[in-house]
């Protein structure tokens, strides 16, 4: 599966299992990626998808996931997606990734 | 141009008159200062110092000329002017936490005080009492932040802290037309967004509620149907209507923006003021190693090379908003009040506000 189609509908409402599942799939993913992919990659995505690739950022770099990558991915992700991205995976507790 | 005017250190509370040649504003303290426009500039008129703690919020009845203040002390005043002097009523609102925002209604003949004790108060004036009576409207899970009145003088709509955006019905016996068949504190309509509500607002004809949240979305409620937006940059805390299909919110942006409907759609045009939108020019972030010479040049020289100078009018946070004649007053943290004419939007954004 691809990155957009990870994103598409995140697991906010399934079991822990689950979660970790496709969590390890999503990071692998992002961590495979190029760096001169990022940008684009994160162009192409909407709204929803957009929040969904920053709450995976902060939980990768919360359990120290590959964390250089991770940082990368924040900065191209925070240039096209702004502040409010970053705010909304501060403040909606209830949606949780993993 | 904007025009600036630096009235204190920092503004809790802000409200015009009818005409809008004065204003009352709380500098983030327990006093209420009236100021009065010669022409020029805005010279403080009378310090009120009534309340014993800060005052959260202020609201001027255009018509009747009666300003009512609610403050963290847990009460709320009613002034009326006398003979040029503002004389004060308390008004018990029978709460035990603080209040945090008020509003008179559309017809003036009762408010609504938002508190932290998660309730509502209904105030209305008691003829043979002769006082301010209070009544309660339950059903918040936590505080209430911003309440705003629907012009049919029944409808309140209340933003909270427990993620929740309701519409209640504030009738009174005795003050309201009796062919009203709903009861105080009914719940019409709720709404849970993701965040916090900031600030709830009834278009002027009442059809659409806008809302906005700390989740920096801002939300316009239909009677059929709700469209909420979700935006890039920091939350917004006020806003104001300019007609059906116009809304200017202001935040932590410190910049107001323009919402406008285009073909049954909300959108988000752009920041008013431009000239500080474009002179912020973002250096590339997704560079690793500025990132490391930046902190490694704090550690080792104990320089820092990011000191960032604002760029907007607004050194600090909006967190009042009023839409005036022909212009737009932000009031912020900083203790600033600033008056964007209309003519400077069409300028900046190409839409006509008029």
């Amino acid at each position: 599966m691809s990155l957009s189609q990870f994103l598409e509908n995140p697991p906010y409402e399934e079991q822990p299992q689950e979660k970790q599942r496709i969590y390890e799939q999503v990071i692998n993913s992002l961590s495979d990626t190029a760096d001169n992919k990022m940008k684009d990659t994160c162009n192409n995505l909407d709204t929803d998808q957009q929040d969904a690739l920053m709450r995976y950022i902060y939980k990768g770099l919360e359990n120290c996931d590959n964390s250089l990558k991770l940082l990368k991915w924040h900065g191209a992700l925070s240039e096209v997606a702004g502040l409010g991205c970053i705010m909304r995976v501060m403040s909606e507790k209830r949606k949780r990734v993993l | 141009m904007a025009q600036k005017h630096q009235l204190c250190n920092c503004i809790s509370a802000l409200a015009f008159n009818a005409d809008h040649t004065k204003l009352a504003l709380s500098p983030n303290n327990h006093e209420l200062h009236i100021y009065n426009f010669d022409g020029k500039e805005w010279k403080s008129e009378a310090i009120l110092k009534d309340h014993y703690q800060i005052i959260t919020g202020i609201d001027w009845a255009p018509k009747t000329n009666r300003i009512v203040t609610c403050s963290q002390d847990r009460n709320a005043y009613v002034y009326e002017n006398v003979d040029g002097k503002w004389k004060p009523t308390l008004v018990l609102l029978r709460i035990n936490r603080a209040a945090t925002c008020v509003k008179w209604s559309p017809q003036e003949n009762k408010f609504a005080v938002g508190t932290g004790a998660k309730l509502v108060s209904i105030c209305y004036f008691d003829e043979e009492g002769d006082w301010w009576v209070s009544k309660h409207i339950k059903k918040h899970r936590s505080s209430v932040i911003s309440v705003s009145w629907h012009p049919n003088n029944i409808l309140l709509a209340t933003g909270s802290t427990d993620f929740r955006c309701r519409i209640f019905s504030a009738f009174i016996k005795g003050v309201d037309d009796p062919n009203e068949t709903q009861a105080l504190g009914e719940l019409v309509a709720e709404y849970s967004a993701g965040a916090w509500v900031h600030h709830v607002d009834w278009s002027p004809s009442g059809d659409c509620l806008a809302f906005t949240c700390h989740n920096s979305s801002i939300g316009f409620m239909y009677q059929n149907e709700t469209q909420f937006l979700r935006i890039k940059d920091l939350p917004l805390v006020v806003g104001g209507w300019v007609g059906e299909t116009n809304y200017i919110a202001g935040g932590y942006d410190r910049n107001p923006t323009l919402f406008q409907l285009k073909n049954d759609k909300w959108e988000r045009i752009g920041y008013v003021d431009q000239k500080a939108t474009s002179q912020t020019q973002k250096k590339p972030v997704n560079s690793f190693k500025n990132a490391r010479s930046m902190f490694g040049g704090m550690v080792d020289r104990g320089t820092s090379s990011t000191i960032t100078k604002v760029e907007t009018l607004h050194e600090n946070n909006i967190n009042q908003l009023w839409i005036l004649d022909g212009k737009i007053a932000t009031g912020g943290i900083d203790g600033r009040v600033i008056f964007w004419p209309f003519s400077l939007v069409k300028k900046a954004l190409n839409v006509d506000l008029n």
